[in-house]
């Protein structure tokens, strides 16, 4: 029987959120490894919207972002957004090539690249979270780099990609260093049967 | 998104924002102060999507000829109306992601070739590229300004005024 995303008990976004703390824990490690530095990555909001509503009701749409995108097929598919502010996407670049903070002043090929990998492992860490939970079948596109509005991005990935069901779940991703704190926004845009047969192999479709 | 709003309250500003490949439909009657606005996000309705019935603002097809009914049912005339596009970009160039070919360019020569339909022509428009833009119309002028990503608003046209 199909989960009503707009009704999802809090249990049930509880246990969505959790798996996303465990992708964090993993993507933490991986991160920590590229950087060479501690990092704690913490996962304080997650929340089911409605993929119409997406562009217009998130927070600061008419940010620019970097965004990293990816296509997940297989048994709960969908297209993954790991959204940074631009800001943060410079300050990510000092930190992986080891510059102050400050100098990376504008987001070029190079810079583009870097927050694609940073991106792609973070969602694959996710991903594999997922995969642990709730023992489905994942498989993840090569990213793509936008740097665009994030109502923009998140648009026209709703009109474009196909298959694409109703609901996203977006959680926003704080990531904590010695240098400072960076915020990602991770979107999962599901296809029409992904959170259905999420929640029902966490045994929680209620 | 998609849907079609028109106003004729002095205050009121449409705006359409995060088109890509999306077109921001702006048309304008000048004498009787009617401004309306549609966010397309698809040229035809018959391209395997659902909803033309409930929401013709989302296809080039039916959207223009939905948005003239709109405002003309408020009392503008189609003779007076203007018309202004915006966005028909291609933000993610065919990737796995957004494999639709094209789409931003198709949607532009749809909504174009349905503006003939009714026997109008664009008097303005900004389209192409591969950033995306916000449209803003103004009702009580009819000025319609684009913004693209981190820059300023522009205006594109001011459809309240005589060509």
């Amino acid at each position: 029987m199909a989960v009503d995303a707009s009704n999802l008990t809090l249990l049930q976004l509880d246990a969505l959120k959790e798996v996303g703390n465990i992708g964090a824990g993993h993507a933490a490690t991986s991160l920590a490894d590229l950087l060479g530095e501690h990092v704690v990555i913490t996962v304080p909001n997650a929340s089911i919207v409605a993929t119409a509503q997406l562009a217009t009701a998130v927070s600061r749409p008419e940010s620019t972002v970097v965004g990293v995108l990816l296509r997940i097929s297989g048994q709960a598919g969908g297209v993954m957004v790991y959204a940074f502010d631009e800001a943060d996407a410079r300050r990510m670049a000092d930190t992986l090539t080891m510059q102050p903070p400050g100098t990376t002043q504008e987001i070029g090929e190079l810079e583009r690249s870097m927050v694609g990998e940073v991106g792609n492992m973070l969602t694959g860490a996710f991903v594999t979270a997922l995969a642990e939970f709730t023992n489905l079948r994942f498989e993840m596109s090569p990213p793509m780099i936008a740097v665009d509005t994030l109502a923009t991005i998140l648009s026209e990935v709703s009109v474009t990609a196909a298959a694409l069901g109703d609901y996203a779940l977006e959680m926003d991703t704080t990531f904590v260093q010695a240098r400072g704190r960076l915020e990602g926004r991770f979107f999962y845009l599901m296809d029409e049967n992904a959170l259905t047969a999420i929640l029902t192999s966490l045994g929680m479709a209620g | 998104m998609s849907e079609i709003r028109i106003s004729r309250q002095e205050l009121d500003v449409l705006s359409a924002m995060g088109l890509g490949s999306c077109i921001g439909l702006c048309m304008y009657d000048p004498t009787a102060r009617v401004a309306g606005m549609a966010h397309v996000m698809l040229p035809e309705s018959r391209s395997g999507s659902t909803g033309s019935e409930s929401l013709p603002g989302k296809f080039a097809d039916t959207a223009v000829p939905a948005l003239l009914q709109q405002m003309e049912r408020v009392g503008a005339s189609r003779a007076r109306l203007r018309v202004a596009i915006a966005g028909g970009a291609e933000v993610f160039a065919s990737s796995s992601v957004s494999p639709i070919l094209a789409i931003g360019r198709r949607n532009a020569e749809a909504v174009r070739a349905a503006v003939q339909r009714i026997g109008l022509r664009l008097t303005a428009e900004d389209v192409g590229g591969s950033t995306g833009r916000t449209v803003v119309l103004e009702a009580a002028t009819g000025l319609v300004q684009v913004r693209m990503v981190g820059g300023k608003a522009a205006d594109l046209v001011c459809l309240g005024q005589a060509r």
